[in-house]
């Protein structure tokens, strides 16, 4: 039985701190794909079409019933074979992101829902459009409720993009099972990963708090707490 | 011409007949809308503004169709309207919720609507909040900035639904105050209320609803006066 041995790990910090960084780069690429992708899903799947509910239903259903982990060798694989050659990170951009876009469209669309009809008729019966009603008024108080489900599915996804490990994007995931193979140390390295993991989500679950505070909740409690019913990714 | 003029109009909201084939002109003074609760006093309202459509009939504001989806929004910014429920937008402040449709709607300059923001907010009494969001002001706070956020607009009427009924009695004497000295100005207003008192002292007419019809329309004293069983038994409930 020998005992804890950290050197390796010091020794190799760069290589863990590089994947500290992709794993930052994978999740702020998965954020951004992720929102600009749930907000439209959540217009199509709350509109009185069939024609713009159906697919967008079937988005939503498909990367919410399926596991992640499928998801991204599906892309990873699949891509090839269509003949679009692709990176990993790319990839795992791309699948984590529309696997993150699917649960924050819920999440949108159940803050959309929630915004209360009297701002409405008030919206309208001050002169707005529909499209100025939902501008000024709708979005930035679906946004208000959605805002705090919203980053607790961003930490998991934060969390889940260490499956990208399995199609070799070298994340810090990737990078400690690199690590651990050759120098047999994997009790240092995983709690050594551990604790890469939370600082990440400990900073982002502290920017959420205070941006929450500083540009919600300060202004005073809400008609309409968004229900914990809404799912979140894993 | 009639401010607003309501043609055999009828009101469904799917089998249930609201409005029946009510025909009405309102004019450049204080109308009262009374009866009893359901009978039809804010869908008419919200009929008016074009907040519900209607099934049958017309209403003209100011000459302009409410049937013509394209006239809504000149005939909003015609018809101010307070709701019950203040409905203000809890994610702006206080100047925000009065400027917003200014700035966005009439192209008004951010500093000039917002020099009229402060004195419409003056007028009700709520200067020092202007920076305050909804959640931190009380009912009765919140309705009068309603209040000013409708008149921002310049609106020719003023459209309101039972301001007073959320709000415990001390609050709705401050809102109704507000109202009086806006008549006071010679701002054209039809309120539904239940304000039996109010309505009596400050509107020039009575419009008396029941069951989606209008029962009763007469100036205000001989409403008051009159020998009707359903109106009397009416002022008794709410009295
Ligand atoms: N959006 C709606 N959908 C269906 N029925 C409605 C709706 N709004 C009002 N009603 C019905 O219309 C009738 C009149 O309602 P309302 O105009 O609110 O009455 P009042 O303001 O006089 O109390 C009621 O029977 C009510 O249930
Ligand atoms: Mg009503």
């Amino acid at each position: 039985m020998s005992s804890l041995y950290f050197g390796d790990v010091f020794k190799n910090a760069d290589v863990l701190l590089r994947g500290l960084g992709i794993t930052f780069l994978i999740s702020v690429g998965s954020l951004v794909l992720g929102l600009i992708i749930a907000l439209p899903v959540a217009f199509m799947r709350n509109s009185r079409s069939g024609l713009l509910r159906f697919p967008s239903s079937l988005y939503v259903e498909f990367f919410r019933n399926t596991p992640l982990l499928a998801q991204l060798f599906f892309f990873f694989y699949g891509l090839p074979e269509l003949g679009i050659n692709t990176n990993a990170i790319v990839v795992a951009i791309i699948a984590i992101g529309l696997n993150t876009g699917a649960y924050n469209s819920e999440v949108i669309r159940a803050g959309l829902l929630s915004v209360d009809k009297g701002l409405i008729d008030a919206s309208y019966a001050l002169g707005m459009s529909p499209l100025q009603s939902t501008v000024y008024v709708v979005l930035p108080n679906a946004f208000r409720v959605a805002f705090k489900p919203l980053s607790s599915t961003f930490i998991n996804m934060v969390l889940g993009t260490s499956t990208a490990a399995s199609v070799t994007a070298n994340e810090l995931m990737n990078s400690a099972v690199v690590l651990a193979g050759n120098v047999f140390r994997p009790f240092e390295i995983y709690s050594t990963i551990f604790v890469g993991y939370c600082l990440l989500t400990f900073t982002l679950s502290f920017i959420a708090k205070f941006a929450d505070y500083h540009l919600i909740s300060k202004h005073g409690k809400m008609k309409n707490a968004l229900k914990s019913s809404v799912g979140v990714s894993g | 011409m009639a401010v607003i003029d309501i043609k055999n109009v009828t009101k469904k909201f799917g089998d249930n007949t609201v409005l029946n084939n009510i025909t009405l002109e309102l004019n450049d003074e204080i109308s009262a809308i009374l009866g009893p609760s359901g009978s039809g006093k804010s869908t008419m309202l919200r009929c008016i503004n074009g907040l519900e459509p209607i099934q049958q009939g017309d209403i003209l504001v100011d000459g302009v169709s409410v049937k013509t989806r394209s006239n809504l929004r000149r005939i909003r910014k015609t018809c101010g309207m307070v709701f019950q429920q203040f409905n203000l937008f809890p994610n702006l402040d206080v100047i925000q919720n009065v400027t917003l449709s200014p700035i966005k709607i009439l192209g008004q300059k951010r500093a000039s609507a917002e020099k009229h923001a402060h004195s419409l907010l003056e007028k009700v009494g709520l200067l020092e909040k202007a920076r305050h969001y909804p959640a931190q002001l009380s009912g009765g706070q919140q309705q009068r900035v309603a209040i000013a956020r409708a008149l921002a607009m310049n609106p020719k009427i003023l459209l309101l639904d039972e301001v007073t009924s959320a709000l415990d009695p001390e609050m709705t004497a401050d809102v109704l105050k507000i109202l009086e000295s806006l008549a006071g100005e010679g701002t054209t207003m039809i309120m539904v209320t239940h304000e039996i008192s109010f309505a009596r002292r400050v509107s020039k007419r009575i419009l008396f609803i029941d069951q989606g019809s209008i029962a009763a329309d007469m100036p205000t004293d001989a409403f008051f006066s009159v020998d009707d069983q359903r109106i009397q038994k009416f002022l008794q409930h709410v009295g």
